[in-house]
């Protein structure tokens, strides 16, 4: 399985060096905050040495972990179930917390996203959001045409769910959508796709 | 270079002992419009002239007149003596167009504002904005005296429950309500704004991020810098070795421009960054609050708004030359 971070884009005029993709990690505890939130989708490294850290420095945690995330503590409400009850019990925390508080999350590309993009609108900035990503690189894309959003794509090239177009996976990520753009891979001449590493399976 | 305003004063009040409010109209037309928390430099007229930066302390789509507060400074460099000493009903000055380093934050869920004294000049745009876009604020203003309060009928009918004015002569109440009870407490998205003395907004700076609020969250204004102790010295251009002889009192940058050069500038304040200037030998003495620790350090860059040299001649490769040629093509 390729990474989802080293796709060959060459072909469209842009690398990864040009690109909104967001950056992460790794996930350490800022000292500055004076609560911690902590998501995640599984139990990883980043997770328990984040714990580790609180611990050390005496900092309470308040953890959210998903249905994947075993061997963790879980917080209050229990643990939700996928990203959507993630999102849902972290829209319940922030509503109620001061400035002061710093959001981890820990999770696939996808679930972070989601989760980083629901931490925004609740008006947490780039600078109270720590992140590592792990595990699938599946990516979730938006396509410019039918606004659908595809979930789980592996490939450069990818079939829209919404329309059912052959889309170029760009590397353009939107915060707001939580997904990378998509765009019609044979717009210029219809059936001409670019010879790209992977092809649409 | 910058188109200025003729501007009458067609109004002058004494509120407090030590603060004079002026009302200004264009001498002809409207004045510019401008965006809350701008502030605009009068030329001041006296023994040598000066500009000097006030906040325009009145609603954002004020076009038919500008309402400044001008505190009386003893120490200062003599800008707010002239103000309050030699200004008059009826005179004209030379305004330049509003410009703004104190810009609301218009996405922030919350606007928490602090003034100290005379810092509540910006603000007075700021509420009117804010109070007009319904948006969620609260101002604290804090005055060493309840007589030094100014615009108060104006801020309890803008602000209502909203405002919080305190009678606190060394800021230690205003410190208190603000690390115990307000800077804990507030939502996510929550912007900061301060103006006051430097040291209240040192000190509030330094409560805030105690409490985890990040950097990019907490707005300054700087409306005085101290200056401290000065020294006549001697600057000279790279180019041609021609010497610029920069006396007390004057600042570079007016050395600078009194010798024909047209450095570019904005705040003249060492804030902004507009006029920093390559620097090829000697020590710069730097007092600007925008070069970084490194780079002030690295001793290549000065702000000659406000900086000096600690020996002469400080060496400074300057563009173009002078006589307003502008740059040279090659």
């Amino acid at each position: 399985v390729s990474s989802g971070r080293d796709r060959d884009h060459t072909a469209f005029g842009v690398s990864a060096a040009h690109t909104s993709a967001p950056r992460d990690g790794p996930l350490e505890l800022d000292p500055r905050g004076t609560r911690h939130l902590v998501v995640a989708e599984l139990a990883t490294d980043a997770v328990r040495r984040l714990l580790c850290d609180a611990a050390r420095l005496e900092r309470a945690v308040d953890i959210v972990g998903c249905a994947g995330c075993d061997d963790e503590p879980v917080g209050n409400s229990g643990r939700p179930a996928d990203a959507q009850a993630a999102e849902q019990q972290i829209v319940a925390r922030l509503s109620a917390a001061s400035v002061g508080l710093r959001l981890y999350v820990s999770g696939s590309e996808s679930f972070v996203g989601r989760m980083v993009r629901t931490a925004n609108r609740m008006g947490l900035s780039q600078a109270e959001v720590r992140t590592e990503v792990h595990g699938s690189p599946l990516r979730r894309v938006r396509c410019v045409h039918c606004r659908a959003t595809t979930e789980d794509v592996s490939t450069t090239l990818a079939r829209c769910d919404g329309c059912d177009r052959t889309l170029v996976v760009y590397h353009h990520y939107s915060r707001r959508h939580a997904a990378w753009m998509g765009f019609q891979a044979d717009a210029e001449v219809a059936g001409e796709l670019p010879d790209v590493p992977s092809p649409c399976p | 270079v910058i188109r200025t305003i003729d501007a009458r004063v067609v109004a002058v009040s004494q509120p407090t002992p030590t603060i004079r409010q002026l009302e200004l109209r264009a001498v002809a037309g409207d004045l510019p419009t401008f965006s809350a928390g701008s502030h605009v430099m009068l030329h001041l007229g006296g023994d040598r002239p000066r500009r000097n930066a006030y906040s325009l302390a009145c609603s954002p789509w004020s076009t038919s007149s500008y309402r400044l507060a001008v505190r009386h400074l003893p120490s200062g460099r003599g800008g707010s003596r002239w103000v309050h000493r030699e200004l008059r009903e009826g005179d004209v000055l030379t305004v330049e167009p509003p410009r703004n380093l104190f810009p609301l934050t218009r996405t922030a869920r919350h606007h928490t504002l602090i003034a100290g004294g005379i810092g509540i000049t910006p603000f007075m745009s700021h509420i009117h904005q804010l109070a007009r876009d319904e948006a969620s604020f609260e101002l604290h203003y804090a005055v060493r005296d309840e007589s030094e309060a100014i615009f108060v009928d104006e801020l309890e009918a803008l602000c209502g429950e909203r405002l919080r004015v305190y009678v606190d002569p060394d800021g230690a109440a205003l410190l208190g309500a603000m690390s115990s009870d307000v800077l804990p407490s507030r939502p996510l998205g929550t912007h900061l704004a301060i103006c006051g003395p430097a040291p209240l907004m040192a000190a509030l700076t330094a409560a805030a991020e105690a409490l985890g609020w990040p950097a990019e969250r907490i707005h300054v204004e700087r409306f005085a810098l101290d200056q401290g102790e000065q020294q006549p010295f001697t600057a000279a251009d790279l180019t041609t070795g021609r010497r610029i002889d920069v006396a007390l009192g004057q600042s570079l940058l007016e050395a600078l421009e009194g010798a024909g050069w047209e450095v570019p500038y904005l705040c003249r304040q060492g804030i902004c960054g507009q006029c920093r200037t390559r620097v090829a030998g000697g020590v710069p003495d730097h007092r600007d609050l925008y070069l970084t620790p490194e780079e002030k350090a690295a001793g290549d860059a000065i702000m000659p708004c406000v900086s000096r040299a600690l020996d002469s001649p400080l060496v400074l490769d300057l563009p173009g030359s002078p006589g307003g040629e502008g740059h040279a093509a090659h």
